[in-house]
């Protein structure tokens, strides 16, 4: 039998694995000390007015919107869906980048357009490269959301099963694969859902409606995280230090050689 | 019967961080711990390093990393641009430093400043227009307060779905389609969070471009000055290489002794 002192799960990072400290009393402490400031109450008050007022005239309205709701319906099984916004919101940023380079006057035709084509390829190869990248290291991230999960639920074992049922779909799917006939598809076992296996836990199920979609949030969390940081480091890291320099080296090769070749033309027609 | 040390009341103690000390008792409590091995807990981050397991398990345990797990959920665009803020904002400076190449030191040291204030600007600008927004939509699918017309009957039918599931009376048929609503709601959630982000990236893009010169002019101290013969535009990382600074910047003490290339 543990005893731990109340005090000690205030620190999130304190607590123990195996702790017998049931987790609403975690829950009930956080709400008694935000209850508790009132420093902050005026600003955060007026914040949630703010907040209520834009959900009621805007969110909730366009929630409603058809056209997303079409998108929605027709994205709702890809597994990619967040990192087709990003992409998107990428392309509006470097398609403002391109059309700034199209219309400005103090290049040349020839110039403007090598560039405008140069920052577009750019961003179509690094796209694809983030969105590789991104699927490379899905396997890893996975288990390391496993392992932050078994530290939520405080269930030291919970990772070691994860990667026990993992291991034993993927030598399953291999095995699979080997008697099937070549050509054919055949219908492979999904791996095991994290946040499937984190609903059927009897942490989670303790939990009240509140804490449980706390804890859900976190879990749900690391997908995008995975996603933010791989395609923010080709983006903003990656494709300024290493690949922005060279392409516009190879761009400025490309209208050097086409003017020696029109110059080359122009002496041979004289 | 096992007693836990009351010092580890911060109540008592003070100082020694909670990252620390709590990873600090875990890797006590388990290092020995049959059960602790056994549940892969090390060699199965890299199938090597127990010191990397052991850094992953003090990042994963402390409860600043679920806040931001949790922000990081509910707050797509401003998290996105928070870790564009240090890419873009700290390690691509450093890197543009640290890369060889005496020459051009005040076009580095300019070209460092512009990601550090690009990436300012971006995370500022983000987090200020989208926060509410991100609140609001938080609200909207959380309680059923906001919500209206199609999402109110698709919360209504995916609650009838589940308590169904949960008493172990659903059908085949209504599992599917609790499945597909489900996933439905998680993607309208999804598009509703970045579809922001698409909107105030024109904006914020001219902003940021609009606002990268008086930032470097009055908080790094440089300035540029058009070479009469630059005839190229370039990315926006790339912009300054054509280009000769006039700085200040350089003359403080902390980039006099901050040395680039291999030495």
């Amino acid at each position: 039998m543990y005893i731990t002192p109340l005090n000690n799960i205030r620190n999130g990072s304190n607590y123990q694995f195996g702790s017998k400290i049931p987790p609403v009393a975690d829950v009930k402490i956080i709400k008694e000390s935000a209850k508790s400031s009132t420093f902050f109450k005026p600003f955060t008050d007026s914040y949630n007015k703010f907040t209520d007022f834009i959900a009621e005239k805007f969110t909730s309205r366009f929630v409603e919107w058809k056209p997303l709701n079409y998108l929605a319906d027709k994205l709702k099984n890809s597994s990619n869906l967040f990192q087709h916004c990003l992409t998107v919101g990428s392309a509006v940023t470097s398609g403002l980048y391109v059309q700034r380079t199209l219309t400005n006057k103090e290049l040349d035709p020839d110039r403007r357009n090598t560039l405008a084509v140069n920052q577009g390829l750019t961003f179509a190869v690094s796209t694809a490269g983030a969105y590789l990248l991104d699927k490379y290291v899905k396997g890893w991230w996975d288990n390391v959301t496993a392992r932050f999960a078994g530290h939520l639920l405080k269930d030291n074992r919970f990772y070691g099963k994860y990667l026990k049922d993992k291991e034993a779909i993927i030598k399953e799917n291999k095995a699979i694969l080997k008697s099937s006939a070549k050509g054919s598809k055949p219908e492979l076992k999904s791996l095991p859902k994290i946040n499937k296996l984190v609903e059927k836990h009897s942490f989670y199920k303790a939990l009240d409606t509140e804490a449980k979609k706390v804890l859900m949030s976190k879990v749900k969390g690391m997908s995008p995280l995975r996603t933010m940081i791989i395609f923010g480091f080709v983006y903003r890291y990656f494709v300024p230090v290493a690949v922005t320099k060279p392409a516009n080296k190879l761009c400025e090769l490309y209208l050097e050689h086409k003017k020696a070749k029109i110059a080359q033309n122009n002496s041979v027609e004289k | 019967m096992k007693i836990n040390s009351i010092q580890r009341d911060i109540a008592l103690k003070q100082g020694g961080s909670g990252f620390h000390s709590g990873t600090g008792k875990l890797k006590e409590k388990y290092s020995t711990s049959a059960d602790y091995n056994n549940a892969g807990y090390y060699g199965s981050f890299t199938g090597k390093s127990k010191a990397a397991v052991s850094v992953l398990d003090k990042i994963l345990s402390s409860s600043w990393f679920g806040t931001f797990s949790k922000y990081a959920y509910e707050h797509n665009i401003s998290t996105s641009a928070l870790i564009a803020l240090v890419l873009a904002g700290m390690l691509r400076p450093a890197t543009i430093m640290a890369l060889p190449g005496d020459k051009d030191k005040d076009d580095k040291i300019y070209a460092a400043g512009h990601a550090m204030a690009s990436g300012i600007i971006g995370f500022i600008v983000s987090t200020a227009i989208t926060s509410p927004f991100d609140e609001s939509i938080k609200k909207v699918f959380d309680g059923k307060k906001f919500q209206r017309g199609q999402l109110k009957e698709m919360t209504a039918e995916i609650e009838r779905l589940e308590k169904l599931k949960a008493s172990k009376t659903i059908t085949d048929e209504a599992k599917k389609q609790l499945k597909n609503l489900t996933r439905k709601r998680d993607a309208l959630n999804t598009l509703v969070k970045n579809i922001p982000d698409w909107i105030i990236g024109v904006p914020r893009a001219i902003l940021t471009i609009a606002l990268i010169p008086p930032i470097l002019k009055y908080v790094f101290g440089m300035e540029k000055k058009k070479k009469a013969s630059a005839q190229k535009v370039e990315s926006p990382a790339e912009k300054n290489s054509a280009e000769t600074i006039k700085t200040d910047f350089i003359e403080k003490e902390v980039f006099k002794s901050f040395k680039g290339g291999v030495q």
